[in-house]
């Protein structure tokens, strides 16, 4: 169990995070959404340590992430950004002996090259193994920095828009990967996403933020009301059902 | 290098790799002891392979003398430079992220020149170690700056550059203007200690320089897995759970020794730490558990062999090893840039 209480972090004057509780629990893929500059990027930052918050705890099985060593909390928390500039090359078998790092002593194991070898194979990304990171696409990038974090082996796994670049298959793929993860590794996920639909088809709870704050957290179905969605985004939107989905989507005349 | 994963494992394949790099890091250890075999050999008076080895065991003469005061000595100094020089270059250019980086962007060498321009004006008769002892005591206090620099809250990579680009500026109008008001004696003293010359070392300095360079590589060494993981940028390597802040601000520091323990007893000898870290990396890659003893040995290897040119090629002068080591290393990183048939950077 992840939980977050009252977390609060400031860029100097500017609030950005104005006391965030949420839980995440292994095995649950939870999403994240709200307008550009709600602070789900923040929030995501704060959890993985990049950013330090002024004030909250978050927990991971009752341990304060924040007390424990850094290497520790590598082993409980992975952390897939948003884009990775690199101006030296890399193969892609470089970035995922990255991911062991908080277990690799001077040399790598055999277990970790296994689990490397595994991972690889299972997102079908074999073929790519020697490849020079910066020269894949799109997608099969961000399938690679999901495969890093994959082998982290950690108990929950933080995501940052992985979907924001990606064609629709590449889509559909990474969120069906990510359901794959929960159900047969009992990862627990967050992932800010800003596509609604997606976020609602994938999650089991949703998590809606507005201007540093969570407006609506619950199942996509609570979170999904026309009313609040209108008040968060300003934007009109009618919640269209079809085979028991539900598909949101902006009203014609809706600014 | 393309290769595709063939039906092997992954552990075989990955062995194979490390493999072909140890075997390229043996043939830099070889180039390098061709190049210390040379040095022994050639110079105003050429000496026989079995001279040179009888020398080495401690037998007296004219061959003694000359291995062990003239040329063990520049040898030992050419290895120390090129090794510290190189290795702070690939150092600057990780915790940098940036492959124009090099150990002279922090500004260090500019202090240090300062350094040694004032220690010549000042300390006129004072005896041989005030120039090396006021170079060293700039560049460290340029290193000081610097270090307060990082350690502001909001520094990136561009701003320590910006910084070090800025400090540069500063040492060097403040080295011209001591040149304007210096006599013309002291000025040819100036200008020859910015040409670089092995000739200055015994061996009490390269003692104090092999302590500064030395300790802080196999200390680098220990880095290697960090310094890999920062290549990936900032925020995969604290989300991967590495202090990138304590890496930064301790790489500038050691950086900082690492070049003053190579410049201040030789003068500024340049080029050889943006060249050899990028040489290396073309040969071996970017993992620096190679690349940091591979930069290491491609640097002290140039500076050896910039050596025998400047001591044979307009005999009996030796041209000052400074002004050899561009005209040596432009037209090789120029080479590997043209071949280079990847984006590097």
């Amino acid at each position: 169990m992840l939980s977050v209480q009252d977390l609060c972090f400031a860029y100097r004057e500017c609030q950005v995070l104005k006391g965030i509780s949420m839980q995440a629990k292994p095995g649950e893929i939870v999403s994240l959404v709200g307008p550009n500059g709600s602070g789900k990027t923040t929030l995501l930052r704060c959890l993985v340590s990049i950013l330090t918050p002024q004030s909250g705890h978050v927990h991971i099985h009752g341990q304060d992430i924040f007390r424990i060593s850094s290497k520790d909390r590598a082993q409980h928390l992975a952390y897939v950004p948003q884009n990775m500039p690199s101006k030296f090359p890399l193969t892609v078998f470089d970035m995922l002996l990255m991911g062991r790092r908080p277990y690799l002593g001077w040399r790598p194991s055999s277990k970790d090259l296994t689990v490397i070898e595994n991972t690889l194979h299972s997102m079908q990304l074999d073929h790519l193994a020697m490849q020079d990171f910066d020269r894949l696409s799109g997608g099969q990038r961000q399938k690679v920095l999901i495969a890093r974090a994959v082998v982290q082996q950690a108990q929950f796994m933080i995501l940052d828009e992985p979907t924001s670049n990606l064609d629709l298959k590449h889509q559909v793929e990474v969120m069906r990967f990510l359901e794959r993860m929960a159900l047969e590794h009992n990862t627990g996920i967050i992932v800010a996403i800003h596509d609604l639909n997606l976020a609602y088809r994938f999650a089991q709870q949703m998590i809606l933020m507005q201007e540093g704050k969570v407006v609506c957290h619950g199942s996509p179905m609570q979170v999904l009301d026309p009313t609040i969605i209108e008040e968060v985004y300003q934007v009109g939107v009618r919640i269209l059902s079809d085979n028991g989905h539900h598909f949101v989507i902006p009203e014609k005349n809706g600014f | 290098m393309t290769c595709y994963l063939p039906t092997g494992s992954m552990d075989a394949l990955y062995q194979r790799l490390n493999q072909r790099k140890l075997c390229g890091l043996l043939l830099l250890a070889f180039l390098l002891l061709c190049a210390v075999g040379i040095n022994l050999s050639v110079g105003s008076i050429s000496l026989s392979l079995d001279q040179i080895l009888r020398a080495l065991r401690g037998e007296p003469g004219l061959a003694g003398d000359i291995v062990w005061q003239l040329r063990l000595p520049r040898i030992a100094m050419g290895f120390l430079i090129g090794w510290g020089l190189a290795v702070a270059g690939t150092m600057a250019q990780a915790v940098l992220k940036n492959p124009l980086a090099s150990p002279y962007t922090l500004g260090m060498a500019a202090g240090a020149g300062f350094g040694a321009v004032l220690g010549i004006l000042l300390g006129q008769g004072i005896g041989q170690w005030i120039v090396p002892g006021s170079a060293l005591a700039f560049s460290l206090i340029t290193a000081g700056v610097m270090l307060s620099v990082s350690k502001l809250k909001n520094s990136t990579p561009e701003t320590l550059i910006l910084s070090g680009v800025a400090v540069m500026f500063l040492f060097s109008a403040l080295t011209s203007f001591l040149q304007y008001v210096s006599s013309l004696e002291e000025l040819h003293e100036i200008v020859f200690w910015f040409f670089g010359s092995l000739s200055k070392a015994g061996w009490s300095q390269i003692g104090i320089s092999a302590a500064m360079i030395l300790p802080p590589f196999v200390l680098l060494m220990s880095w290697a897995w960090d310094l890999n993981i920062l290549m990936a940028g900032d925020e995969s390597a604290l989300a991967l759970g590495m202090n990138v802040h304590r890496i930064r601000t301790a790489g500038i520091a050691i950086i900082a020794l690492m070049t003053a323990g190579s410049i201040c007893f030789t003068g500024s000898i340049g080029f050889i730490g943006l060249v050899a870290p990028h040489g290396a990396r073309l040969m071996l890659g970017s993992d620096h558990r190679y690349l940091l003893p591979a930069s290491g040995l491609v640097g002290a290897t140039l500076l050896l062999f910039a050596d025998i040119i400047s001591r044979t090629i307009w005999q009996p002068q030796v041209i000052p090893i400074g002004i050899v080591t561009s005209f040596l290393g432009v037209p090789f990183f120029m080479f590997l840039l043209m071949r280079r048939h990847k984006e590097y950077w």
